[in-house]
């Protein structure tokens, strides 16, 4: 299963998300800014089964609530740290930075770190 | 406060491999403050155990509480019975909480989920920094109110030492000499002539451990 969290504020929608998404088990969570997730609720998706997890967000110096994204991307590397202990893939959560645009038909994701 | 960090997570599940029934309990007092053993690292760590478990096919029932304080006893009547249902109880609270936990239940395994590291402030979201030693005999009204003891590296007395450079330390250059502020302080407060006045050597046998103070006039 993907599970994808995707800020309200970037330019994409849930039909981009499932077109962009190789996987027919894909579930979506849209958030009013990805500085809302924490790493409990990025370990609760993969106690739920998720083997990727997506967070979509606005590029840093673009992000709606200013420090959202960083806050996000500071805490999936905590994450990342915790995964590598538990002897897991530390790169099945990555932060996606979709640029802030209004038609889903220009975004491209440029970054993934 | 009393600040702690999270034990590395292998520490912890080694600590707690072949037990199937565990209670993660948290402390609402420091260990919230400095986001180490508060309701969510309690949910954090719980998160954490299932998953392991799932991963290697182990079964485990995890029991997540938070009481008000571990350092005092009155508290674990609220997850008395819950204690004793379980196999062992991980505390997020720091040592004094562990060490109350294992005094009120003799027969019951108390597992450390935290590191207790010092009394200190938070600067900042994120960051925690040393104050206070508890050594048990207090210099502060000499020293303008901040600690020699517990901020210089040397733990001068009588400071700053000649490494003292622009202000700032010469162990540590990143972190304000200590000494530095305490005169910076004095003179704003008017009160340099203190500086004259040798501090003499302390006593450190007042900060001995186990150390125990008794108040008679407020004992039940």
């Amino acid at each position: 299963m993907v599970v994808c969290f995707y800020c309200y504020h970037c330019g994409l929608e849930e039909r981009d998300l499932i077109k962009t998404i190789p996987s027919g088990d894909i579930k979506t969570n849209r958030v009013a800014c990805t500085g809302k997730i924490d790493s409990l609720m990025l370990l609760h998706a993969l106690e739920e089964g998720a083997e990727q997890i997506f967070v979509f967000g606005c590029p840093e110096e673009e992000c709606h609530n200013v420090t959202g994204s960083k806050k996000a991307r500071s805490r999936i590397e905590y994450l990342k740290k915790i995964l590598m202990e538990l002897g897991m893939r530390e790169d099945s959560v990555k932060f996606v930075a979709v640029p802030r645009v209004i038609s889903p038909k220009r975004y491209k994701i440029y970054h993934v770190s | 406060m009393i600040i702690a960090q999270r034990k590395s997570i292998k520490e912890i599940l080694e600590m707690l491999e072949g037990y199937k029934k565990i209670l993660i309990l948290g402390c609402r007092a420091c260990v919230t403050v400095c986001c180490a053993g508060g309701q969510k690292e309690v949910e954090v760590m719980g998160s954490i155990i299932r998953i392991d478990r799932k991963k290697r096919n182990k079964a485990v029932e995890t029991i997540e509480r938070v009481i008000d304080r571990q350092c005092d006893a009155i508290y674990f009547s609220m997850v008395d019975n819950l204690i004793q249902e379980s196999e062992v109880v991980l505390s997020l609270a720091c040592g004094v909480g562990v060490n109350m936990l294992a005094e009120t239940y003799p027969k019951k395994l108390i597992l450390p989920a935290l590191n207790t590291g010092f009394m200190g402030i938070t600067e900042e979201q994120g960051v925690w920094s040393e104050r206070c030693i508890g050594c048990g005999d207090c210099i502060l009204g000499k020293t303008a109110g901040l600690c020699p003891l517990a901020r210089c590296p040397k733990g001068l007395l009588n400071g700053p030492c000649l490494g003292s450079n622009n202000g700032k330390c010469e162990v540590f250059p990143e972190n304000d000499c200590v000494w530095y502020l305490i005169y910076k302080r004095l003179k704003g407060l008017n009160q340099l002539d203190k500086l004259k006045a040798i501090i003499p050597p302390k006593d450190w046998a007042k900060g001995q451990p186990p150390r125990k103070i008794i108040r008679e006039d407020i004992r039940l």
